[in-house]
């Protein structure tokens, strides 16, 4: 709707344009110039009357934002207050994730267990979102670039074309070893504390930014090419899916998974949410990167 | 446990291992395993189907994973999940074969590596589909809910023309509202009841009604998940972005958008209705008066919007508008025959609008590539089959005899009849109207169509705003694809009862 109205707002200005162009050019016989007078008047009308209807327009939808604002508010009020003990979510489902979720699970950071075991298959959904994002964005922002003409033609606007800066040179490279260690160590230690794939992957694509601001795009190509991005990628999610797919098959026909459990506690532990944990940062780490190397110059 | 009840996760995680093995697959490759996996689900469900109708079973659930019910995920499936789990992909592979390419001859050559893509989006969005389907967790749904968005999304802008990106932004923004509306309607649901799984939902729902609790959070939590879901499907005033959204691609992925994607968000509709909150809970709210207003609203504005524009494809599109009107009168009228009529009608909508998207394409192709309906006079003859698929969905969706059509709308007016006299009086004057409507616009652009009148040499440039149509495709298959449609809607007919029958004991069970 409202871009119907905008639609007419650009074609009365349209209309109006040529006529006001026209006047400028001088030699007009009065009789035209009248009529000309007499459409500008018209459109300015038009104008007017699209400008009253953007207003109606746009006090409309604030006051229809509003009410619903209100409506949800209202209905906020009428839920279990927070934080109470005997809220309907303080009920058998998160009482077996918090009580039984080691032995289960094996995971001391119960919040993978949940995760990346007891409802796995929402989690490999969400790395599937992240696929299909990447995907559409590869749809509309590659550019293949021929090996003849080096430089695309955004790449001379980019930062990475620019001479190297001697600060954000080395501050990367004293900072980028460090971030992405922290985030392979996010990503590790995401059954045994605080972390996970989701958060390392993302501590971990942002040192890789980062180190594709500071030395530019074709150090960086060298080890990460949209080939690699792309092995990457498929290998994460087809190793989720597939591994998954062995998991969901033992458990619903009730047979022997092999999948060691391993002590909880030990790095090497919780059965399949390690694995799983480093798969989904490569997605994340992936996708990041992906997202700004695309959006900054049309490629990997 | 049966070996067969293995079939649905079996086609859902291979439709996701699918995607991550198109998208490093060349375009050639990815194309062959995109079709095959799609032929494959389809006939995993078929037989999956016959299993479940031989030896009589009820509806199953499956354990993904090591954890039962209120602790892991799980999916469901009876009849109906498995009857659509077998239309769908076999729909969208119709789609895939008979459309044409994703990218014109010389854009292809530049950019290899993009059809891949497209393929890997398709093969995550009938992965999308069958989740919807077969799942029985709320959230679980919603997860694949936003790859149908996003998916889609990509199937609306791919090609990266102005209005692509304009069509795909419209869209983007009405479908997050709707998202957004759908989970907050899930996460209040969640503070209320503690559970996501659809069965243990039903049984605190249940319990909170009986003990008057909380009416005004329930009301407000189906009154979310309605118009969220709503906004997506187009429902009528929910609407704008769908005639630019279902025309901005080439023929298969307007196919697929407007054919398969509206209908996975009216499914989840109805299984949260049926299964999440009960009719009973939702007649209460007076939830289905709403509905049946704005179906009826969209039969009326759709088609009228539909013989107002001039542009084949959108004329299409705004047609898609009207007949989810014709779905949701179905789910407004009620559980039992009027949701049995609600389906039918989405499965013949299915089958028609991707046969009427995709006969159109070759229509087009045969004239020129031409986007308004005047300059198409003739294309029937040039290309009679197309011609012929096109007329047969526009009958289908008019509701003539020998198509489905017919059956949906005198199950939709029987189903009225039943109800106090001023809704039957409405629904029935509706129908007549709509019908009336349709044969309006439908037999205006048959006219055109296969008018004898030789256009001349096809028109040399489209007019402006009107998407340039790819090459014609050279398809081996494209004939039978439209042919295995055409069969769909027809034996919709002559099968009626059988599917009738089908469909009453997926409800059942639903």
């Amino acid at each position: 709707m409202k871009a119907d109205l905008d639609r007419d707002l650009v074609s009365s200005l349209d209309e109006a344009l040529p006529e006001e162009s026209h006047l400028d050019s001088g030699h007009l016989h009065r009789h035209d110039a009248g009529v000309a007078r007499q459409d500008r008047r018209l459109a300015a009308g038009e104008n007017r009357a699209a400008r009253v209807s953007l207003l109606v327009y746009r006090s409309i939808s604030v006051l229809a934002a509003l009410a619903v604002i209100l409506i949800l508010l209202w209905g906020v009020l009428d839920l279990p207050l927070f934080g109470r003990g005997n809220n309907p979510v303080e009920n058998e489902v998160s009482l077996r994730y918090l009580q039984s979720g080691l032995q289960e699970g094996g995971a001391v950071n119960l919040v993978a267990n949940m995760i990346l075991d007891y409802r796995a298959f929402d989690t490999l959904g969400e790395s599937n979102v992240l696929f299909a994002a990447c995907c559409t964005v590869i749809l509309l922002l590659r550019r293949i670039q021929d090996r003849e003409s080096a430089v695309s033609p955004l790449g001379e606007a980019s930062p990475s074309a620019l001479p190297e800066d001697p600060v954000l040179a080395l501050g990367a490279r004293v900072l980028c070893p460090v971030i992405l260690l922290f985030g392979i160590y996010i990503i590790l230690n995401g059954h045994l504390g605080p972390g996970g794939g989701f958060s390392g992957g993302a501590v971990m694509g942002a040192g890789l930014i980062l180190l594709r601001n500071a030395l530019g795009t074709e150090r960086i190509g060298r080890f990460f090419s949209y080939r690699t991005f792309r092995r990457a990628v498929f290998a994460a999610l087809s190793f989720y899916a597939l591994s998954k797919a062995w998991s969901f098959y033992t458990g619903a026909n009730r047979l022997p998974s092999f999948i060691p459990a391993g002590t909880p506690g030990a790095i090497l532990s919780a059965g399949l949410i390690l694995p799983l944990n480093i798969a989904v940062g490569l997605v994340v780490c992936c996708t990041m990167y992906g997202f700004f190397a695309l959006f900054e110059k049309g490629d990997i | 446990m049966p070996w067969w009840q293995n079939i649905p996760f079996l086609s859902l995680l291979l439709c996701l291992l699918s995607a991550a093995v198109c998208f490093v697959l060349p375009s050639r490759a990815s194309r062959i395993w995109s079709r095959s996996v799609l032929g494959l689900c389809a006939a995993g469900a078929a037989l999956l189907l016959f299993f479940l109708l031989r030896e009589n079973a009820g509806p199953f659930t499956y354990m993904m994973g090591h954890f039962p019910a209120p602790w892991g995920n799980e999916i469901r499936c009876g009849v109906l999940e498995a009857l659509l789990a077998a239309l769908f992909p076999l729909i969208m592979l119709c789609a895939l074969v008979s459309g044409s390419p994703w990218l014109s001859g010389a854009a292809r050559g530049v950019s290899s590596g993009r059809e891949s893509a497209c393929d890997a989006l398709c093969m995550l969005l009938s992965a999308a589909l069958l989740a919807q389907i077969y799942s029985n967790d709320l959230f679980t749904c919603y997860v694949f809910v936003e790859i149908m968005t996003l998916t889609a999304c990509a199937l609306i802008v791919f090609r990266g023309t102005g209005k692509a990106l304009a069509a795909a932004m419209r869209y983007m923004v009405m479908n997050l509202v709707g998202s957004g509306l759908f989970l907050l309607g899930v996460a209040l649901l969640y503070d209320l009841t503690g559970h996501l799984l659809m069965e243990y939902l039903h049984t605190s729902i249940r319990a909170l009604v009986l003990s008057g609790r909380h009416q005004r959070s329930l009301t407000l939590i189906l009154a979310l998940i309605t118009s969220g879901l709503g906004i997506k499907s187009a429902l009528f005033p929910f609407h704008s972005w769908v005639p630019d959204a279902y025309s901005s691609g080439v023929p298969s992925s307007n196919a697929i958008v407007s054919s398969l994607v509206s209908k996975g968000y009216i499914l989840l509709l109805m299984k949260i209705y049926a299964r999440v909150f009960g009719w009973d809970a939702v007649l209460a709210s007076r939830v289905d008066l709403v509905l049946l207003l704005f179906a009826m609203a969209g039969m009326i504005f759709g088609s009228l919007a539909a013989i107002r524009t001039r542009d084949f494809l959108r004329m299409t599109a705004w047609s898609s508008v009207a007949q989810i009107g014709y779905i949701y009168l179905g789910i407004g009228l009620g559980a039992g025959a009027g949701y049995q009529a609600a389906l039918f009608h989405l499965i013949v909508h299915a089958f028609s609008k991707a046969l009427l998207f995709l006969a159109g394409g070759h229509l087009q192709a045969a004239a020129g590539g031409a986007g308004d309906l005047e300059s198409l006079s003739g294309a029937a003859r040039r290309k009679p089959w197309a011609g012929g698929c096109w007329t047969l969905a526009a009958c289908a969706l008019t509701g003539l005899p020998f198509t489905g059509g017919l059956v949906s709308k005198l199950l939709l007016g029987q189903e009225a009849l039943r109800h106090s006299l001023p809704v039957a009086a409405a629904v029935l004057a509706v129908l007549a109207l709509s019908t009336l409507l349709n044969v309006l616009y439908f037999l205006r652009t048959a006219m055109i169509l296969w008018s004898p009148e030789k256009s001349p040499a096809p028109a040399a440039a489209p007019p402006m705003g009107s998407p340039p149509v790819t090459p014609a495709p050279r398809f081996p298959l494209s004939a039978p694809a439209l042919g295995l449609l055409a069969l769909g809607i027809l034996l919709t007919f002559l099968l009626a009862s059988p599917l009738l029958e089908a469909l009453e004991t997926g409800l059942i069970q639903f």
